[in-house]
């Protein structure tokens, strides 16, 4: 035996490194027929790393006390060699985050990536996308800007709609009667520990729910039903170095867009870090417009669609709770969008076109037109998921084929 | 006062129909001029005289309290010792901080409001609004200053550049036009008022049409009088042509957009390199996943 | 799939290179990282060259200055004091200043500092850290110079140290210059003809 070998050998007695490389890489057979769509999971782990690395050189300068949180971080732009980087890295990562998040549950849906036997995969993805919404949310307290301090403020009062103990509930949250540096340093003590820690454990849970049951594909159709003589699915191939070395070239174009963004645009037009930020946090002046960053604003949009603040809040509660129940409300008889009946194309195109309205309307302020045009996409969206179980099973399927299509 | 705006920002956040003011909707505002584009050497000079006019005129109240002089020595190539001269008054160090001594309670009294921190203002203005801003006082004695400005409504600043500018009014034309916005308005409120309490729907919506035509037309015009360079009048002369205190404010204006973001120049440079490294690491891993791929295809 | 009429060395060489060009993008990486832990423009603002005025220093005293967060004592020392130093009767661990770590190679290695009259040092003793007391040559039976309160290190004008106590190197010279006949810089060094 070689030296190598041996060494490899000692190891794999004490811990199962060879194993856990060949059960997860080098022996984890995906479908061979992964389009465009599959790059995003790998993205996403990626801008999670960039978040992790970066957020920890970030808080080696930045001080969260409502005095010095706004001074520190034009510390980090100016007099800390790099700082300027290390921040835009970290706030467009934080948009970039969702970019690929959004595209990877699109993937889901079009191809039916949540159903049987995967739906622990999305719902363990699910809890990863809110984990995410309030890690960003608290992280853009931390700048403590004016749309920092006054974007939190509209946030944190939505819990004043809970029945009976609304008001207090939200002062329990600020730790104050306004927001004010209690309000930072919890929210700072969540943004850089306790949040990130249950993203990597959900992120863990959701990859290996993904490794037990393997991987979909475009076809919606199971690999593992045909296997050779070995027990390797026909249409398997070895994630390494098969996808590997597939997934660095989906790095690099998305490092090439990432850092276009970093180096020439780094507040891409105000959408990515908007310009009231660049004033002080003032409890007494609010910014003339205020609306969340861009990734929140069709669910923004839909709290704002219902005349009503306690009716609001459900319904935009309503909005993210309902994806968790997609596995159970798509009962068409195949999974992928190639097979559907045709309708699955229209409730969906009508879908999209919905929720990127409802996002942009997010964005404006309101005017009673564009009111009623919330409205109408926030009602489609609640009908495209609770009647999926109806619709879904409409019109004739195309046949599945038995092997993926290549 | 806490709890009133509590309520406050539920308003904002709730309530359907509040006439929420958008910053990019928040109406006309003259002038509306582009800032002169400029580049390279032309660049650096004029921020090195926005700088010059900054420590001048600004300072004094407006701090930039995150920025060091040695930053801006570095960056807009000024020698250290003709900055400890030329930009320095105070017993400040080259490294420190380009702060003031202003004691802001005080500044509240005189003004309304504490002059603010410029380092970031760019960013928060847009370099547009500030070239605007810096060309837009005039003439205005209902006002404590005896000035106001066109782009920023009843601004607690007086006419700090006077010297150099001289003041400015409203043309006689811009004048007859406004109150012609400023009645059409008035109409139409009190047409809207009448509406709510059960007028005659026809007719009212009629007068409202009509006033909302009047102010259109006359904003067209404003505009146009205001490209034309004919929204102002000199009433009194100063140290500078029109054209040279128009170059003065773009130089004021590059000098506030570097110090909004000094890295910026230098971000933009190394962003080249970093993007063809990138195209060329995508490249050869292009090539390496085309010849795995060979297995499967 | 199949693995026949596989190019294995275009295979390694196309790997490698992918390596080779990605470890170097890592290092681009790591290049804001470690660099951001150098000292801030702050902290070189507030470390940045200390001027010191001369000509109110009488014959005798001593002007305490900060330099980069550290105690420096300036001193005028008499011609004898001087003179004494140069033929220095006491015994010291590094009487010709032979360590090279503790003053800049443009100071004499006995008076330890460029003009004669003017000693600069970092106040901070070898031993343990803690800043010595200047001893004026009336004041003390050993000569004057600088003593050490915390365990009784013993340092002559010249900030050399003696044998028999705990400090085992001489006081720091740090790096300064003459701006003119009245006027030193600390923290920038003189050039070396």
């Amino acid at each position: 035996m070689s030296r190598m070998a041996s060494f490899m050998q000692w190891i794999d007695d004490r811990f199962p490194a060879t194993k856990v490389w060949n059960e997860h890489l080098a022996e984890y057979y995906a479908p061979k027929n992964f389009n465009f769509w599959y790059f995003f999971g790998s993205l996403a782990l990626l801008v999670l790393v960039n978040q992790i690395l970066t957020g920890i050189w970030l808080t080696m300068n930045y001080n969260p006390s409502g005095e010095q949180a706004y001074a520190s971080v034009e510390f980090i732009m100016r007099d800390v060699d790099w700082g300027w980087l290390l921040r835009y890295m970290h706030s467009t990562g934080a948009s970039a985050f969702f970019v690929v998040v959004y595209l990877h549950m699109f993937r889901a849906l079009i191809y039916g990536s949540f159903r049987k036997p995967r739906e622990l995969v999305w719902l363990f993805g699910m809890i990863i996308f809110v984990l995410l919404m309030a890690e960003a949310f608290m992280g853009y307290l931390l700048p403590w800007g004016n749309m920092s301090y006054w974007g939190a403020q509209v946030i944190i009062n939505l819990f004043s709609a809970v029945p009976y103990v609304g008001d207090d509930l939200t002062q329990w949250i600020r730790g104050d009667y306004i927001i004010s540096g209690a309000t930072l340093n919890r929210f700072f003590a969540l943004h850089v520990v306790a949040l990130p820690m249950a993203l990597l454990l959900m992120v863990f849970l959701h990859i290996v729910a993904l490794h037990k049951v393997g991987s979909n594909n475009p076809d919606g159709i199971e690999i593992k039903k045909y296997k050779d003589e070995n027990g390797i699915p026909l249409d398997g191939i070895p994630f390494h170095p098969y996808y590997t070395v597939k997934d660095i070239v989906g790095v690099a174009v998305f490092l090439f867009f990432f850092c276009l963004i970093i180096f020439f645009a780094p507040d891409m037009g105000g959408f990515f870090l908007e310009p009231p930020n660049f004033t002080p946090a003032d409890p007494l002046k609010t910014p003339a417009h205020i609306a969340p960053v861009w990734y929140f604003t069709p669910f923004y949009s839909i709290l704002r669609a219902v005349p009503d603040q306690q009716l609001g809040v459900v319904a935009m509660a309503a909005s993210l709770i309902v994806l968790f129940f997609l596995p159970w409300l798509d009962r068409s008889k195949v999974k992928s969008i190639r097979y559907k009946h045709w309708s699955f194309k229209v409730w969906l195109a009508i879908f999209v076109v919905s929720f990127i309205i409802l996002g942009y309307l997010g964005m404006k302020g309101p005017t009673p037109m564009r009111t009623l045009v919330a409205q109408i996409c926030t009602v489609y969206y609640f009908a495209f998921f609770f009647l999926m179980p109806w619709w879904s099973q409409w019109g004739e399927t195309k046949p599945v084929p038995e092997r993926v299509t290549h | 006062m806490r709890k009133l705006l509590i309520k406050l920002a539920a308003c904002l956040s709730f309530s359907l129909f509040s006439a929420t003011a958008m910053a990019a909707e928040a109406g006309l505002t003259l002038p509306n001029d582009k800032l002169p584009r400029l580049s390279g050497d032309y660049l650096e000079v004029s921020m090195q005289r926005g700088m010059q006019i900054y420590v001048n005129n600004c300072l004094g109240c407006h701090a930039l309290a995150f920025h060091r002089y040695e930053r801006s020595a570095t960056d807009l190539g000024i020698p250290t010792d003709v900055m400890m001269e030329n930009m320095i008054f105070s017993d400040d160090k080259i490294g420190d901080l380009m702060t003031n001594n202003m004691n802001a309670k005080a500044a509240a009294n005189w003004f309304g409001a504490a002059p603010p921190d410029l380092s970031v203002v760019a960013r928060a203005r847009g370099t547009k609004w500030l070239y605007n801003y810096f060309r837009g006082f005039y003439v205005d004695d209902s006002r404590p200053y005896g000035v106001n400005n066109s782009v920023f409504k009843d601004v607690g600043m007086p006419h700090v550049l006077e010297e150099m500018q001289g003041l400015q009014a409203k043309t006689d034309q811009v004048k007859n036009l406004e109150n012609e916005i400023s009645y059409a308005q008035a109409d139409m409120a009190n047409a809207k008022k009448q509406l709510e309490e059960g007028g005659n729907s026809s007719a009212l919506n009629k007068t409202i049409r009509e006033a909302e035509a009047v102010i259109s037309e006359a904003e067209t015009k404003l505009t146009e009088i205001s490209e034309a360079g004919k929204y102002f009048e000199i009433v009194k002369e100063g140290q500078l042509s029109p054209q040279e205190f128009d170059d003065a404010m773009r130089d004021l204006t590059y000098f506030l957009e570097y110090v909004g973001e000094p890295i910026k120049r230098d971000r933009e440079r190394l962003g080249v390199w970093v993007l063809l490294f990138i195209t060329f690491f995508g490249f050869v891993a292009y090539l390496l996943k085309k010849e795995y791929w060979k297995d499967i295809h | 799939m199949s693995n026949e009429g596989v190019d294995t060395g275009k295979r390694r060489f196309l790997t490698l290179a992918t390596a080779g060009v990605g470890a170097v993008g890592a290092a681009f990486v790591a290049v804001p990282f470690i660099g951001s832990w150098n000292p801030s423009a702050k902290a070189k603002a507030a470390g940045a060259p200390v001027e010191v005025d001369l000509s109110k220093l009488e014959v005798g005293q001593m002007v305490k200055v900060e330099y980069r967060g550290k105690p420096v004592f300036v001193v005028k020392r008499s011609d004898s004091v001087v003179e004494s130093l140069k033929n220095t009767k006491i015994d010291l661990k590094d009487p010709k200043s032979e360590n090279p770590d503790q003053q800049p190679e443009y100071v004499d290695g006995e008076i330890r500092s460029i003009r004669p009259d003017i000693m600069v040092l970092v106040a901070i003793c070898t031993h343990l850290g803690c800043v010595p007391q200047h001893k004026k040559v009336t004041e003390v039976d050993w000569g004057g110079g600088f003593f050490c309160p915390c365990h009784g290190s013993q340092f002559d004008l010249a900030g050399r140290v003696f044998s028999g106590v705990p400090a085992s190197k001489n006081l720091e010279v740090p790096p300064y210059s003459y701006l003119s006949d009245d006027r030193i810089i600390i923290g920038v060094g003189q050039e070396v003809a």
